[in-house]
């Protein structure tokens, strides 16, 4: 269309030229030929006195098109400067209405931006400054654990060192391993996350430092030289970024390193989570261990059951994945040949470096997926709304369009004007979406999804897509209005007086305030399911009331406290802690699944070999063994199922005796009581009466069946294992459990001076991670829910609110024939409730069909729970009548007086 | 006239065209008519340049053009002075009078003799 308009142009360009050219001959020829010259000589002196035609001919063109040309962008200027200077004054003119549209659609696109960023950093982005991040592969093994197959993240030192480190197929290949260590001493330590890597590990990723140098291969082996890299952050916050840095030293309870260079700004190691210190991995290695096992130097390195590392691996471009893994495989295999329980048919992957891409993605990310989708879903309403909103105020300037239609004024540009108008409502909207979305971000990233580092700030595509969404939703709000405006019949619009309501428009408006009830139906029903799930967590009865539990770890200088004395320290500490305010309950113990589990060969009375119990999740293969004092059940809040608990006649001196949970009992002796049978903990054991069965608890894995969990006292554990030391306090908290615990903290430290350092943790913090998801996905299908309904209200309140203003001299004369208030109100109330009644249930039918696909991410609820469905649209039903109230209530009081005068 | 030679003389060129248009609008051929009649053909000028002129005065915004009729009903380009034309013609005009007067005053002084270099002085002097 503009190539054939520019066409023209240039053609009558030419013609205009040799219009004047010939025109200028035919006059000068003319008058030769009045003064007697003959044609042929007459032209030939015309010819003459104008010189080169060709060459002049072209320069006349070249001149009139630069002209034309410049004509031509003046043109386009002051087009676009007009529908700018139109669209500011439409915003400017209506501020109320233009406030609201920017309200809608900064809400709408901040919800996108938020989700949009934190799905980016899960999924698309890959950790900062590693080279080729596509080459870098996680090395997964997809194996037997339990009794069913899982993609194991973790394997040993000898597996990573002997099997992985010599595939050839594979560049390069490192083994690392991300680990909380307490840094300093008494109260001042605190917990720094530290990555133990292997000096592999650094050109394997190709990163460089930002200070310093780092570790050699020299340096990363037993007996090698202390040394530390620092984070960049930590270097910031803790050295004020100063290159002395270099040459302190750091100790995390097992001798000093020596700092010797920085991360680049935003390093993140191969994971996403924030680091402080990375560690030659065999000298962190062998430091940690000796704390914990001393005396057996050096021996997790060959151990094939010290599972402390994982592996990264960079793949060689001449070598196809699946020969590397091939080979890889052979080789593990042949190494786990002697493992006697080994999984034979282990397999080899190299799964994608980021986690959410991989085999073990975490639910969050599909959450996150969902919310994405989610966020669209509110955008989408925020558009029908202002769509409703500019149909509103189109009608309302009916006149003035009508006027301008007759003035001549192209429908293009009218539509084009209108469209202006939505793009920079949604310019507008996009800046505080950004706002927005840097908040909302703050409170997604930091209460949510702790776990990421979020420094990173928002990325340039962030950026784009904003600007991008803003431009596209102005617009197709804006083409709605638009289209019907320009479709008005000029004759119509001229004659009424501020334009009556035409059925189509009615229509079309009652039609986008129904999409949006529905689809908030559908947000709200996305939101009750997992606030009812999380609501399900909290009540559910996991055995164990760990909400208001903490466990409290001491850590003591090495080689300072052993055997008795550590008996005396845990009785005194428990003692100290029960006395303080708000701790309603401390028992000691031996053995937390997860922190410090306890998981001997037991034997049991009449029974062949003893079932491991369920698995999944950080549970690994039970049965669990605790050794507990008598305030143990107390504290923990176990119910007693069957038989007694242990009372002060358990002794050390008195018979052994032993309590079981009921999953456990159940599984040794199916239908038949326990009481009274043996049960043997370790080889050389002396039976264990068991006395009691208590109800299931969990400590994990909410989702999953509970664990195999047996209790003995603590005065009558085997004596001859090292293993079944009292290593931890149970403590109940009532009431603020932060203030509390700190309290507990310096309690215990102050109880002994050869305690280094407690640590202390909630309970509820095990299961987090589990938690995060519910959380996550209720907390966010609420807001975006609430926010859909709130927009969905407005919009209903502004159709009616319309409705009432054009219907003013029906509703007078209604008034004058003598219409109760009543009767005018239902009138009104009539019209909204259709409109949201078709809404909740086209809502509904959406809601019935996409929820199940939600099942995977609910817990124990059923995705068309009806108690959901109910509130949701008891809900719409009520905030639809409040939104249609107001209007309702002005329209009964209208004065006919006033109504049938006016105009 | 040479087409080398256009440029040198594109300043005065401009004037006249300019000039030409002082009595209201022309076409092009009423412009060439003019300035052939003024000049008594003393200055020769392509009419091919002469258009070049109008055109690219009229892209400087000095002149502006519109077709219209002729007294014989012919359809034909006419330019006008535009204001800022005018404005132009008449700071030109002043400064070429100014110019030529000055030319005119040198070229038409009797010659003088002149002054003795000072090398020549010295010699004297001995």
């Amino acid at each position: 269309m503009k190539g054939i308009r520019r066409w023209f142009r240039i053609r009558s360009v030419e013609r205009d030229v040799d219009e004047e050219i010939s025109f200028h001959f035919a006059e000068l020829v003319r008058e030769l030929e009045r003064e007697g010259w003959s044609p042929q000589a007459a032209h030939e002196e015309a010819s003459r006195q104008f010189g080169d035609e060709h060459y002049y001919r072209r320069q006349l063109v070249s001149i009139d098109r630069s002209v034309a040309r410049q004509e031509r962008w003046t043109q386009r200027l002051e087009g676009f400067r007009d529908t700018l200077r139109y669209a500011v004054r439409g915003v400017v003119r209506s501020p109320a209405l233009s406030f609201g549209i920017v309200l809608a659609f900064a809400l709408g696109i901040g919800a996108n931006a938020t989700m949009y960023e934190t799905v980016e950093r899960m999924l698309l982005r890959p950790p900062a400054h590693i080279a080729d991040p596509d080459d870098v592969r996680r090395i997964l093994v997809h194996r037997l654990a339990g009794t069913e197959r899982v993609y194991a993240e973790t394997v040993t030192y000898a597996d990573y060192a002997e099997d992985f480190a010599g595939t050839r197929g594979f560049a390069a290949v490192a083994a690392h391993r991300m680990a909380p260590l307490t840094l300093g001493t008494g109260e001042s330590a605190e917990q720094v996350q530290t990555v133990r890597a292997t000096a592999s590990y650094w050109p394997l990723l190709g990163v460089q430092p930002a200070l310093g140098r780092f570790f050699t291969e020299d340096e990363d082996r037993i007996g090698g030289d202390a040394v530390a890299v620092l984070s960049y952050a930590r270097w910031q916050h803790h050295y004020g970024g100063s290159p002395d840095a270099l040459g302190q030293t750091v100790d995390f309870g097992h001798g000093p390193y020596t700092i010797i260079g920085v991360t680049p700004r935003g390093f993140l190691g191969a994971d996403l989570s924030p680091v402080d210190f990375f560690l030659p991995f065999m000298v962190a290695s062998e430091g940690i261990t000796a704390v914990h096992f001393p005396g057996m130097p050096g021996q997790w390195v060959k151990h094939r059951g010290w599972y402390g590392a994982q592996v990264l691996a960079r793949l060689d471009p001449a070598v196809p994945v699946a020969a590397a893994e091939a080979e890889a495989t052979t080789r593990h295999r042949a190494g786990r040949a002697e493992t006697p329980w080994y999984d034979t048919e282990a397999r080899v992957v190299a799964a994608p470096l980021l986690a959410a891409r991989g085999p073990n993605a975490p639910t969050e990310v599909t959450v996150a997926k969902w919310l994405l989708g989610v966020a669209a879903v509110v955008l989408t309403i925020a558009c029908l709304n202002v769509s409703n909103l500019l149909l509103a105020r189109m009608l309302r300037q009916r006149r003035e369009i009508a006027i301008r239609l007759a003035l001549g004024i192209p429908r293009s540009r009218l539509i084009l004007q209108m469209m202006a108008e939505g793009v920079l409502l949604g310019l507008l909207g996009g800046a505080a979406a950004l706002v927005l979305a840097s908040w909302g971000g703050t409170f997604v990233q930091n209460t949510l999804l702790p776990d990421i580092d979020w420094t990173a700030g928002p990325s340039a595509t962030l950026l784009l897509l904003v600007l991008t969404v803003s431009v596209l939703a102005g617009a197709l709000s804006a083409l709605v209005p638009a289209l019907q405006a320009s479709r008005r019949d000029v004759a119509g619009g001229l004659r009424s007086a501020g334009g009556g309501l035409t059925p189509s428009t009615a229509r079309t408006r009652a039609t986008l305030t129904m999409v949006q009830a529905a689809l908030s139906v559908l947000l709200l029903v996305g939101a009750g399911l997992f606030v009812r799930s999380l609501d399900r967590i909290h009540t559910t009865d996991f055995g164990l009331s760990f909400w208001d539990l903490a466990v409290v770890m001491p850590t003591f200088y090495p080689g300072t406290v052993s055997g008795e004395d550590r008996w005396q320290y845990f009785e005194q500490a428990r003692a100290q802690t029960a006395r303080l305010p708000g701790v309603t309950g401390a028992s000691v113990v031996s053995g937390i699944p997860l922190l410090t589990p306890r998981r001997p060969t037991i034997r049991a009375q009449g029974v062949d070999s003893v079932p491991g119990g369920p698995t999944g999740g950080r549970q690994a293969d039970g049965p669990y063994g605790h050794a507990v004092d008598g305030e143990y059940f107390r504290t923990a809040g176990m119910r007693l199922a069957q038989g007694r608990l242990f009372n002060e006649r358990d002794t050390r001196h008195s018979p052994p005796v032993i309590v079981l949970n009921a999953a456990f009992a159940q599984a040794l002796w199916p239908g038949e009581s326990p009481l009274g049978r043996c049960l043997y903990v370790g080889p050389t054991d002396a039976c264990r009466e068991i006395i009691g069965v208590v109800g299931d608890a969990r400590l994990s894995n909410l989702v999953e069946e509970p664990a195999f969990q047996y209790f003995m006292h603590l005065e009558q554990r085997p004596l001859s294992s090292l293993s079944w030391q009292p290593d931890a306090l149970l403590v109940r908290i009532a009431g603020d459990m932060a203030p509390t615990l700190a309290a507990v903290q310096r309690a215990v430290v102050a109880t002994d001076g050869r305690v280094r350092f407690a640590r202390v943790q909630p309970l509820e913090e095990l299961v987090a991670g589990e938690l995060r998801q519910w959380r996550l996905a209720a907390t966010m299908f609420s807001l975006f829910g609430l926010l859909a309904l709130l927009v969905a209200a407005l919009g209903l309140y502004s159709v009616l609110a319309f409705d009432v203003a054009q219907r003013v001299r029906e509703i007078g004369l209604r008034t004058a024939l003598g219409a109760s208030t009543a009767s005018i109100m239902s009138l009104i109330m009539y019209r909204a409730l259709r409109i949201t009644a078709a809404g909740i249930a086209m809502g509904l039918i959406l809601a019935l069909a996409l929820a199940p696909r939600l099942q995977d991410l609910l817990y124990r609820i059923s995705p068309r729970d009806p108690v959901t469905f109910t509130v949701v649209v008891v809900t719409l039903c009520a905030v639809s009548i409040l939104a249609a109230g107001v209007p309702a209530w002005r329209a009964a009081r209208v004065d006919p007086n006033v109504a049938l005068k006016a105009e | 006239m040479t087409r080398a030679g256009l440029a040198v003389l594109q300043g005065t060129l401009d004037l006249v065209v300019l000039r030409a248009l002082t009595s209201g609008p022309r076409h092009g051929y009423q412009v060439a008519r003019w300035v052939r009649q003024t000049t008594d053909g003393a200055l020769i000028v392509e009419d091919g340049a002469l258009y070049t002129a109008l055109h690219r005065l009229e892209k400087r915004g000095l002149l502006e053009s519109a077709w219209g009729a002729t007294e014989q009903n012919r359809r034909a380009k006419f330019y006008s002075l535009t204001a800022e034309g005018r404005h132009r013609l008449a700071a030109e005009t002043q400064t070429w009078t100014q110019y030529a007067e000055a030319m005119f005053k040198v070229l038409s002084t009797a010659s003088e003799p002149a002054p003795a270099a000072p090398g020549q002085a010295q010699r004297q002097a001995r």
